[in-house]
């Protein structure tokens, strides 16, 4: 028997669970299904438990730097993996039971676990259930993307994902990949111990920064300790004994890393592949990320897409304004749209980055006549005074409007209400 | 930004100190022209500002 509902939503990361919220307040019958973990990556691979983890690295490093501020710690300081995975979990896992019973207690909602599979553009099954409604939602999210390099089926490795499940410190981890994951990951297990090793094609880090914020991110993790080799084309690995070796083409150093263990962090791709999204007449792009409009319409009327699958952001502040992008239009006759979205990130490595607006690159690109402001983390007293000046600030102007284009903070604070009053 | 106000508003705010954000204001006073900026970076030295 098939069930109707007047909407189904399809994924319960951050965008699915708001918009069962709008509509089910709004007096629709909703259906939500969720094939694995509630509440998506954010919570369960992402922001809470990486953020959670960042927290005790930066302990671990305070700790290893207590003598600058005049606190003298005469016992061993060490760090105990398995607590710091228990403090991640029991975080992670008391976000991902309230999105569960959150969603469980919703009035006008009804909770499906299983593989959701489009059976039309109308139609959605469920295990042996059917369910079909006029509007249905996709929120399915990504993952990340396993790379075909040479060798790669044949060694042990770690994705964000699976690095979860980490209870132990890594001897000698190799991330391949400077982005942002990779960087987080990076920093965060140097300071539980490991040494570690960046490896990244391209001639720099966090490639679609600024080549100066770039540079001070290298040099930041630079000083701590960990290897960084950019410029590593034709990358392969091969096993040996008990380590990894990954073969690195770089202009300068060795050509091979030797590593206990690898963590690819090479990207995200979406998870649209096996959704029957063809079938239902669903168009993506060639990455595999569904086609939207400017107000989370597909190519089929009736079907929306939202968050990480849609392309249009890869953040839980991206996914949540695409719930209320969606909402808006639904249910308040306001035709808010993805495109007057500002672009903000952070980068959370200790000094963390903040990002709004255009980077300077992207203003010089315009053409348009701007100026520009900068100053370094060391002549900021607050940041002399909290011992932490790495870094440095700077934001684009409009030369005749004096609107502000964009901004950039790498030092203490620069992911909070500081860039926020930016945006 | 999504005010689409002009930079002078922050300017002229009042920032809490001791704080990052009061020197948005400092900053602010000190635009150069963006065509001169890889000068300016060379004498503060800004990119790679860190302790040693």
């Amino acid at each position: 028997m098939i069930k109707t509902y007047d909407a189904i939503i399809i994924g319960t990361g951050q965008a699915g669970p708001f918009l069962a919220q709008r509509l089910a307040g709004a007096g629709m019958k909703v259906a939500i299904i969720e094939r694995k973990l509630f509440g998506g990556t954010c919570i369960n691979t992402g922001c809470t438990p990486t953020k959670t983890m960042v927290a005790s690295a930066y302990a671990a490093h305070t700790v290893s730097r207590a003598a600058d501020f005049g606190v003298i710690n005469n016992g061993a300081a060490s760090v105990d993996m398995t607590l710091v995975k228990a403090r991640k979990d029991a975080i992670s896992g008391q976000s991902r039971t309230g999105v569960e019973s959150w969603l469980r207690g919703m009035a006008n909602c009804s909770v499906y676990q299983g593989h959701a599979l489009l059976e039309s553009p109308t139609e959605v099954s469920v295990g042996a259930e059917r369910l079909t409604a006029d509007r249905i939602f996709i929120n399915v999210g990504g993952r990340a993307v396993v790379p075909q390099m040479p060798g790669i089926a044949e060694v042990p490795y770690l994705t964000n994902s699976s690095i979860m499940d980490v209870d132990f410190l890594p001897r000698h981890l190799v991330i391949v990949g400077g982005g942002y994951i990779g960087l987080e990951f990076a920093q965060m297990y140097r300071r539980f111990g490991s040494e570690v090793t960046i490896i990244e094609m391209a001639p720099h880090l966090a490639q679609h920064e600024d080549e100066d914020v770039s540079s001070a991110i290298q040099s930041i993790l630079e000083c701590e300790g960990i290897h960084v080799r950019t410029n590593a084309t034709c990358i392969g690995f091969s096993k040996r004994g008990d380590h990894v070796l990954a073969r690195v083409d770089c202009v300068d150093g060795d050509p091979e890393v030797s590593g206990s263990h690898v963590l690819l962090a090479v990207g995200r791709r979406p998870n649209t592949d096996d959704l029957g999204l063809t079938e239902a007449g669903v168009a993506v792009d060639k990455r595999g990320y569904i086609v939207v409009d400017d107000q989370l319409h597909t190519s089929v009327p009736g079907i929306w897409a939202l968050g990480d699958c849609n392309g249009r952001g890869a953040f839980t502040h991206t996914a949540f304004n695409d719930a209320e992008i969606v909402g808006a239009n639904l249910l308040d006759n306001d035709p808010r749209k993805v495109s007057d979205r500002i672009t903000a990130y952070a980068l959370y490595i200790d000094p963390p980055l903040g990002r709004a607006g255009l980077t300077e690159a992207e203003v010089r690109k315009t053409g348009r006549r701007a100026l520009i402001g900068r100053r370094p983390m060391t002549k900021v007293g607050r940041a002399v005074e909290k011992g932490e000046t790495q870094g440095f600030m700077k934001i684009m102007v409009d030369a005749q409007t004096h609107e502000i284009l964009g901004a950039a903070i790498l030092g203490t604070g620069g992911d909070e209400p500081f860039t926020q009053s930016l945006t | 930004m999504y005010a689409r106000a002009p930079y002078t508003t922050i300017q002229r705010a009042v920032h809490i100190h001791p704080t990052v954000s009061e020197l948005i204001p400092t900053m602010l006073g000190e635009l150069q022209p963006l065509s001169d900026a890889a000068e300016l970076r060379a004498v503060n030295g800004a990119g790679g500002a860190r302790v040693g």
